[in-house]
């Protein structure tokens, strides 16, 4: 009896016809093919690594600010990194003053979540999705949501893990217009301002990525005249990750005349080209006493 | 075809696909060329047309491995199948026009990579647009993402004359004949 066997034609038709399959399926039953990027990342990532070094060294774009000079631009970060941690202690100062009278009122208590800090270098970039591939996974305890802040400036947001791999983690950048969550509301202050009344003055405004690199935000008019040229947005938004909150997400670039003559619309651009930051540093919240790797705060 | 010689060099491509593209972006925008395409053009030009069909096919599922598409959940996916039928029509194109062209000629490879480029890309939009309508995924206006898939192709195609040669140089290890010795001289 003769015997029956695929030829590579048929296999042809066949494997068409299985990708046709999962092009159209929707995702919950198409979702696994997902799980393959990682290897797959992982199979290029030892080209795809030194091309992007070269890359990054070909078209830098760590900075959009005027430079200075190398140590006040030195001074500058720290000064502006040490501001975006302090709004960020208050803010969870703020936190446990409302823990404590959950608690006073019996609720039941939990440990507190700590930050695990982990660097990752960028190993690709997808500018269709706005998004960038960092060399940390799941291995490391990399997660979806965990936070990315660039190594150089770490008060700065670059945006928030979207998907994982066990080596290789997606970051979506802020800038994206296909970011979720779509709005961020931010707090907007003038340099060197971090006393409490100022920031229950700061005005607050809802920014949206419009997909050229910058946030776009309406503001009434009485709250946009008190904001000039190079304020720092600072996240404040509860949709967003405890990782994320008090972070710089950009500066005002200018203020426009909107279609409704009550407000202004404050074009804010985010000091670095986010897309191609070198490196990163991952955050991502866990309960554990002692988290190992990147070192805990 | 010298499949192992072709996976080396395929995987060096996606390298770049994924590492260097963004150096050779056009300002803010998306337009950026692709180097997996100019292999798949290469290969389609030169291998039988079940192999190229084949790589094609292989090409097309790691474009796809390697382009994401954002969920309205935040996370984003990768979907299998855009591009790889994208590719095996741009292949299918090349295939079909490579008998009236001259295949060693710089300009041939430059503009069939701008159509096999434009094609694979509005293949590939057209099934992720399909599935904003009945699926979580995010999709941007089609015109806006048709003018930068389009003036991708073309930056694919300039881009093609430079790898183009390089190319040509290393196609007898991937085990495709001089053109002298093909039947037909230097077509």
């Amino acid at each position: 009896m003769k015997r029956r066997t695929l030829n590579p034609q048929s296999l042809l038709v066949l494997a068409t016809l299985g990708v046709f399959v999962t092009a159209v399926a929707p995702l919950k039953w198409s979702g696994w093919t997902n799980g393959l990027r990682g290897p797959f990342k992982t199979l290029i990532a030892p080209v795809s690594g030194p091309i992007n070094t070269l890359a990054t060294w070909l078209r830098p774009g760590e900075s959009r600010r005027a430079a200075v000079d190398a140590t006040t631009d030195q001074l500058t970060q720290q000064v502006e990194f040490f501001r975006s941690e302090t709004l960020r202690l208050e803010q969870q100062v703020e936190q446990m003053k409302q823990l404590i009278e959950a608690l006073q009122s019996g609720a039941a208590y939990g440990p507190p979540l700590r930050l695990k800090r982990v660097e990752a270098t960028r190993v690709g970039a997808d500018l269709g999705a706005g998004t960038i591939d960092v060399s940390r996974g799941t291995m490391d305890g990399v997660a979806v949501g965990s936070v990315a802040v660039p190594t150089s400036a770490p008060q700065h947001l670059i945006g928030v893990v979207s998907s994982v791999g066990p080596t290789v983690a997606t970051v979506q950048v802020i800038t994206n217009a296909r970011v979720s969550p779509n709005l961020l509301t931010a707090l907007i202050l003038p340099a060197g301002s971090v006393a409490p009344d100022a920031l229950a003055r700061a005005p607050r405004c809802q920014f949206r990525p419009v997909g050229d690199g910058s946030l776009v935000g309406e503001i009434s008019a009485e709250a946009a005249a008190v904001v000039q040229r190079g304020d720092a947005a600072f996240l404040d938004d509860a949709s967003w990750p405890s990782g994320a909150q008090r972070l710089i997400i950009g500066r005002v670039a200018r203020t426009e005349d909107s279609d409704n003559p009550l407000f202004k619309r404050l074009v804010v651009v985010p000091d670095l080209d986010l897309l191609r930051v070198r490196s990163v540093v991952l955050r991502t919240p866990t309960d554990e006493a002692s988290p190992a790797g990147g070192g805990a705060r | 075809m010298n499949w192992i010689i072709f996976g080396v060099v395929a995987w060096i491509f996606l390298g770049f696909e994924s590492g260097f593209r963004e150096a050779l972006q056009v300002g803010q925008t998306n337009i950026a060329p692709s180097f997996v395409l100019i292999l798949l053009v290469f290969v389609s030009l030169w291998a039988k047309p079940l192999h190229a069909l084949w790589a094609a096919f292989f090409l097309g599922c790691s474009l796809d491995m390697l382009n994401q598409v954002p969920t309205r959940g935040g996370e984003t996916v990768s979907l299998l199948g855009p591009w790889a039928l994208g590719c095996m029509l741009a292949a299918y194109t090349v295939l079909n026009f490579r008998v009236m062209m001259f295949r060693r000629n710089p300009l041939t490879i430059a503009f069939l990579c701008a159509v096999g480029g434009g094609i694979a890309s509005v293949v590939a939009l057209a099934f992720v647009s399909l599935r904003g309508y009945y699926d979580d995924v995010v999709t941007l206006p089609a015109s806006s993402n048709l003018f930068q898939h389009g003036a991708s192709a073309i930056y694919t195609g300039i881009l093609a004359l430079l790898i183009g040669p390089a190319l040509h140089w290393i196609g007898p290890w991937m085990g495709f004949r001089r053109p002298a010795s093909l039947a037909g001289g230097r077509r």
